[in-house]
């Protein structure tokens, strides 16, 4: 029986000989069937059937698979962790407690509702507390490997579930998508099985485009970053943001209630996406764990939840993610427990046995808690919307799940074996820094207007026009600060600013939010601690430069490491994750939801095994209190004066700038949290009394890049004095000024009627004047001698940074 | 009594408009190694099985399927007359796969009055003028237009 289980007449399935198998057979049996049980877990399952006297069933293994699962479970970042680093080692117990949930504890933040319970963290929303926003970012990197449109498509379909599942079900207002492709049009060696970058490319834009816009949720925040080592594991980040009632945040299970299923039917489609995404990509066929979106569906569930919701018909409500209806249903019954009587799932496929049934990942399904006595109208309001619902079992008070099949018992678990049972395995880490020789600036190949041409023209920097034009970013019609900004609308704004008019229907309250993102793999490859800070700090800085209310700012995670059975894997995931603590507790920032996807690695064409490098995507989110005062990044007039926040020091390693001219490694800059908290701080003062015009983060390319995107997105001009700028020590050379990549720093232009008061606003935090904004639409750079370093028309900067990504 | 039967109807941009979806076929085919690509014509294909008459069929296509403005449609009933020579790649879903667009297109319908039918597919038709071969069409298709994971094609010379 170690063989694969063959489909048998007996619909049960009950794996005779279970108790008997030696641990190898076992190991073998898991393998087999795609359970990505390791040998302790098996044998844990075993030693539970053992002590029942009794053989399982095939779809009792199948559920503690799914539950067991490195995607539902995350048994890495909770199991302990022997970590070391240098001389020292020490116990991590529990590295998520221990690092994001303690940092969040820590901040004491009362208008967080709801931080990683729920399927989206949640914070309160609105000028009258009425509201709360729900947010939340997934990966679905295995799915889209194999099938970029499809897997792009079920991954932004699983993350608005989990916003309709979050609370009682909150209205999505928002969508994000942040892909790493590997760079296009180079020559790699891919194994057969892999699909080239380009390739990959269009298909996420593809399915992001068809199914958000067909969603009817705008598509506004995103970010695509290039890098080789994603060539066979692209990274797909999709978030979704919604809006719902404070009243709405509490759900709860009550025995009695009924377990009802809505949406679309149960088909074979995605058996095993929970387990294949805890295991390695080796170049099998997996088309069952691949699914293609149906957004329609989707659409008529998201309207029937929402009416189903205001009328109260629901008690709770979670979304079929990974795992189907074993997941959800045993995450609902949570302490309580649960009975189904599985045939009465409606399926589309006849020839289904029935673990595939309550396994199977179906999309656009949700499960509800409905009382009986609200089942008429709970069905009424669905059938109105063409979705039908099936009640399949209801919630009782055994602390078990009871599944049935005809009369016959399929699935009798203690949910506490379930819940707790798993065995975790402490892990081993290690940490080994990165040797390189002290940063330095490059030897500069070509004049300052060449390298910044270059610059503009980086693939990780050059214009997203031709993708963010493709996704509908303006339906629902509260997208104020648009991705695209300026005269001509087609600037690189750093967040946009979404008023949730659509979803709360008050149009007197003008509270809009902001999101943004922070992804910096190129740091992370030197050291993932700076990694966290760094990520931690441009996620800021993007809603901050857009007027958000920074000091109620809330943070998301996504993690995506290789493997963590390799020790040095698992040792720069813990030290990114003490990052990540280490940046909140700093910031004084709150994390509210988090996700991880390990394993991320596959043999290449030589059959070695490759890794993508360690990812860290964080993603922000903070109130706009007044839309009105919400700031763009374009320059707004000639004579205007550009103010620097933040000191410059000689930060080349890992810039672009270094990387163009072929230098690699160098130290990470580090973030001066004192110093960039202060001047966030004044810098949000002045963007709520309106005194600043344009903002702009100083990110990829340093300061130069900055201004050069502020002018060219105004058709202004501007004139920057290197001598004025703050520095951190003397600086001699006007390249380091002009291209460091100092963390922190914001580039602001203020009208002269606002000095006065803007001058007031920044007393005491390291905000100085470097310059002018001019009528000529052209860059003048004057150097530390006085004399002008050089000054050149904005056009030809503007072409290079417009160029072709995709042919 | 109608017996039931499948119909094809193919509907195609109309060529005085510039086909966004034929030059971005061509470009990637010409990126994926078939270099010698001149011009790929797409189209949409529908099988629908059910029991139809003819004039359902018509009525169908030109209410539904087809933007009768810039779309024309064209019922298949014996092998089209062609102007060759170019390969015709039909790419569809593996019947495992989930098709929404076919399922959009039988709730519609039915809402708008017609027998509800027994089954529907949708396929994608690449016209391709190459002086590649076979084999290199096939390669060049599967690394650009298509995924052998969840797509079902066949590959014919027509002339």
């Amino acid at each position: 029986m170690t063989e694969k289980i063959e489909n048998a007449s007996d619909p049960l399935q009950v794996l005779s000989d279970f108790n008997s198998l030696a641990p190898k057979d076992l190991k073998n049996l898991s393998a087999q069937n795609l359970w990505s049980l390791n040998e302790k877990e098996i044998l844990a399952v075993q030693a539970y059937f053992r002590s029942l006297k009794r053989n399982p069933t095939r779809a009792e293994i199948e559920t503690v698979a799914q539950s067991w699962s490195e995607h539902c479970r995350h048994k890495t970042f909770k199991s302990p962790i022997r970590y070391q680093e240098g001389s020292k080692t020490v116990l991590i117990k529990n590295l998520f407690e221990e690092t994001i949930a303690r940092a969040t504890r820590q901040t004491k933040k009362p208008w967080c509702l709801s931080v990683f319970k729920d399927n989206a963290g949640i914070v309160s929303f609105g000028n009258k507390g009425k509201w709360a926003l729900a947010f939340k970012v997934e990966t679905h990197n295995h799915p889209c490997a194999i099938e970029p449109k499809g897997g792009a498509e079920t991954g932004l379909g699983g993350v608005i579930r989990d916003v309709l599942a979050a609370g009682l079900g909150a209205k999505p207002v928002l969508s994000t998508d942040v892909f790493c492709v590997a760079f296009p049009g180079k020559k790699l060696s891919l194994p057969p099985t892999a699909l080239s970058p380009e390739r990959i490319l269009r298909g996420l834009i593809d399915g992001v485009r068809d199914y958000g816009n067909r969603m009817g949720i705008p598509t506004a925040a995103g970010g695509l970053y290039f890098d080789d080592g994603y060539a066979l594991n692209p990274l797909v980040f999709v978030g979704s943001v919604g809006v719902l009632p404070a009243t709405a945040v509490k759900k709860e299970i009550r025995p009695g209630d009924l377990i009802v299923v809505a949406g679309g039917l149960t088909g074979k489609d995605g058996l095993h996406g929970a387990t294949f995404s805890s295991a390695n990509l080796n170049g099998d066929d997996h088309s069952t764990a691949v699914q293609i979106g149906h957004p329609l569906n989707e659409k008529r569930v998201m309207e029937a939840l929402l009416s189903a919701r205001d009328q109260k018909l629901y008690r709770s409500v979670t979304d079929c993610g990974a795992g189907g209806l074993s997941s959800a249903v045993t995450e609902m019954a949570d302490i309580v427990g649960a009975r189904v009587q599985l045939e009465k799932e409606i399926l589309k496929a006849s020839d289904m046995e029935p673990w595939e049934i309550w396994v199977s990942e179906s999309q656009e399904r949700m499960v509800f808690s409905v009382p009986p006595a609200n089942l008429k109208a709970f069905e009424k309001v669905f059938a109105d919307e063409g979705v039908k619902i099936r009640v399949i079992g209801e919630f009782v008070k055994t602390g078990r799940v009871e599944v049935l099949w005809n009369g016959q018992t399929l699935i009798n678990l203690s949910l506490k074996f379930l819940n707790n049972g798993i065995p975790l395995e402490e892990k081993k880490a290690v940490y080994v820094p990165m040797k390189f020789a002290e940063s330095r600036a490059a030897f500069p190949k070509k004049s300052i207007p060449e390298q910044l041409k270059d610059i503009l023209s980086h693939l990780n920097v050059c214009s997203r026009e031709w993708l963010i034009r493709q996704y509908d970013y303006e339906v629902q019609g509260g997208t104020v600060i648009k991705p695209l900004q300026g005269t001509r609308h087609d600037g690189p704004g750093d967040a946009s600013v979404i008023w949730p008019q659509a979803a709360t229907r008050d149009t007197s309250d003008l509270s809009g939010f902001a999101v943004g993102h922070g992804l910096n793999p190129s740091s992370g490859k030197i050291d993932p601690y700076q990694m966290a800070w760094l990520c931690a700090d441009e996620a800021l800085r993007n809603v901050l430069c857009v007027g958000a209310d920074i000091s109620r700012a809330a943070f998301l995670d996504n993690f995506c490491w290789g493997n963590p059975e390799n020790p040095q894997v698992l040792g720069s995931l813990v030290r990114a994750a003490l990052g990540c603590r280490d940046a909140s507790l700093g910031f004084q920032i709150p994390f509210i939801s988090g996700k991880d996807s390990l394993y991320n690695e596959s043999k290449d064409s030589s059959g070695k095994m490759v890794s993508i490098p360690g990812t860290l995507l964080i993603s922000s989110i903070a109130p706009v209190p007044n839309i009105e005062k919400a700031v763009t990044m374009d320059m707004k007039g000639p004579g205007n004066s550009l103010f620097i926040v933040g000191p410059t020091g000689e930060d080349m390693g890992g810039s672009l700038y270094n990387e163009i001219n072929g230098i690699a490694g160098g130290t990470v800059p580090r973030v001066d949290v004192r110093c960039a908290r202060r001047n966030f701080a004044a810098v949000y003062k002045a963007m709520s009394k309106g005194l600043v015009a344009s903002a702009h983060d100083l990110s990829e390319g340093g300061l130069l890049a900055a201004v050069t995107e502020m002018a060219f997105s105004g058709e202004f001009g501007a004139m920057i004095d290197l001598d004025a700028l703050p520095k951190q020590k003397p600086i001699y050379s006007s390249e380091v000024l002009l291209f460091s990549e100092t963390p922190s720093r914001i580039l602001l232009e203020v009208k002269p009627e606002h000095e006065a008061a803007f001058a007031k606003c920044v007393k005491g935090s390291c905000v100085k004047r470097v310059g002018t904004s001019l009528a000529n639409p052209i860059i003048k750079i004057i150097g530390l001698d006085g004399l002008v370093l050089f000054e050149e028309s904005t056009t030809p900067f503007k072409t290079a940074w417009q160029r072709k990504v995709l042919s | 009594m109608i017996a039931a039967s499948t119909h094809k109807i193919e509907v195609s941009l109309k060529s005085e408009y510039g086909n966004a979806e034929s030059l971005s076929a061509a470009a990637v085919l010409k990126s994926a190694n078939a270099p010698s690509v001149t011009k790929v014509r797409k189209s949409r294909l529908y099988e629908i099985r059910g029991n139809f008459t003819v004039t359902h069929i018509n009525r169908l296509s030109r209410d539904l399927l087809c933007d009768p403005i810039t779309e024309d449609f064209r019922i298949l009933s014996q092998p089209p007359s062609t102007q060759g020579p170019f390969w015709k790649v039909e790419v569809r879903l593996k019947p495992t796969v989930l098709d929404p667009e076919a399922d959009t297109v039988k709730n519609a319908m039915v809402e708008m009055g017609f027998p509800a039918p027994d089954f529907i597919r949708i396929a994608a038709v690449y016209k391709i003028e190459s002086k590649c071969g076979k084999p290199q069409i096939e390669a060049a298709a599967i690394r650009s237009l298509l995924n052998p994971v969840i797509n079902l094609y066949s590959i014919t010379a027509c002339s």
